[in-house]
């Protein structure tokens, strides 16, 4: 600070003149209100923490339990063995029929393919005509 | 220190603390009654420590400054999420008090309009030095700076006041 900032000082002296009376009364709160601050301790926070974490629990479970659906009376449960899941239809390709089936050439019928004829029964030891070489 | 030489110190320093929250309150009377308020509770509750690196008026001054940052932040959220937010309204910038403006004498009243016009920091360092005659050292640990940041803020707060008081000096003068 230089002696050049003395007209800055007294333009704040006056300024705190001027505002000194205007500071409302000290007042502090009485004695008898006025209650002595214990630190917490950890026991007691840890306490508070797992209560709050029960009552959390607690609101959770109730919310899920009154949104759970309640079979209707007189009406019978379905079975797990009916459910089937919504998306099967995926699983039901183009061209699933042809893959079931061996298809056979010239055997179409109505549309599909004929199933295979019945394998004709083997001849026992067959001849088998070898060719020989000259 | 104990509760009743803590009770004592506080009334002793009460007329420049309340001086000081006026400055940290925009020349808010009513804010800066509840800043202090706040401040005595904080610090007779024991929820503001005093722990002895700096002398008690420093500290106080700082414990100060912080609550009415906590009371000017609390009051910003109000009008932005609430007010502000519906209305559509832009938040109002830093200006004096005006009951407080038209109390004021002619030079006091330049005065709070030039200081209107620095920074926060600016501000607030002139004020401790000038007003509540701390050094620039105590200053700087009022308001948790660099000692160096302190003056700096000193040195160009000190030279924007005097240019923003001629301003209106000779604007006074063209009026008369």
């Amino acid at each position: 600070m230089t002696a050049n900032d003395q007209d800055l000082r007294d333009r704040f002296a006056a300024l705190r003149r001027q505002e000194e009376p205007q500071a409302p009364g000290f007042t502090s709160r009485p004695a008898s209100s006025r209650k002595p601050v214990r630190p917490r301790s950890p026991g007691t926070l840890l306490a508070a923490a797992a209560f709050l974490l029960a009552i959390a629990a607690a609101g959770l479970w109730l919310r899920t339990a009154s949104h759970r659906p309640q079979p209707e009376p007189g009406k019978p449960v379905a079975s797990i063995a009916d459910w089937k899941p919504p998306t099967d239809f995926l699983l039901d390709t183009p061209g699933r029929q042809l893959l079931a089936t061996v298809p056979a050439i010239g055997a179409l019928q109505n549309g599909s393919i004929a199933p295979i004829p019945a394998p004709t029964p083997h001849r026992k030891n067959p001849q088998v005509r070898k060719s020989v070489s000259p | 220190m104990n509760q009743i030489g803590l009770q004592d110190e506080l009334e002793r320093m009460h007329t420049a603390s309340f001086g000081w929250a006026l400055l940290c309150c925009n020349h808010r009377r009513d804010e800066a009654e509840e800043v202090l308020q706040i401040t005595y509770l904080k610090v007779l509750e024991g929820r503001a420590m005093f722990g002895g690196e700096s002398s008690l008026r420093t500290w106080l001054f700082g414990v100060i400054r912080r609550t009415a940052a906590e009371q000017r932040r609390r009051r910003w959220m109000r009008l932005q999420i609430f007010d502000r937010w519906q209305a559509g309204l832009p938040v109002p910038p830093h200006a004096p008090d005006p009951e407080h403006l038209a109390s004021a004498s002619e030079n006091s009243r330049n005065l709070l309009q030039a200081l209107a016009v620095l920074s926060a920091r600016q501000r607030q360092v002139l004020h401790l030095v000038f007003y509540q005659d701390l050094t620039v050292e105590e200053a700087a640990q009022v308001l948790s700076l660099n000692l160096g940041t302190a003056r700096t803020h000193f040195e160009r707060g000190k030279r924007q006041l005097r240019k923003m008081l001629a301003q209106s000096h000779s604007q006074s003068e063209v009026q008369r």
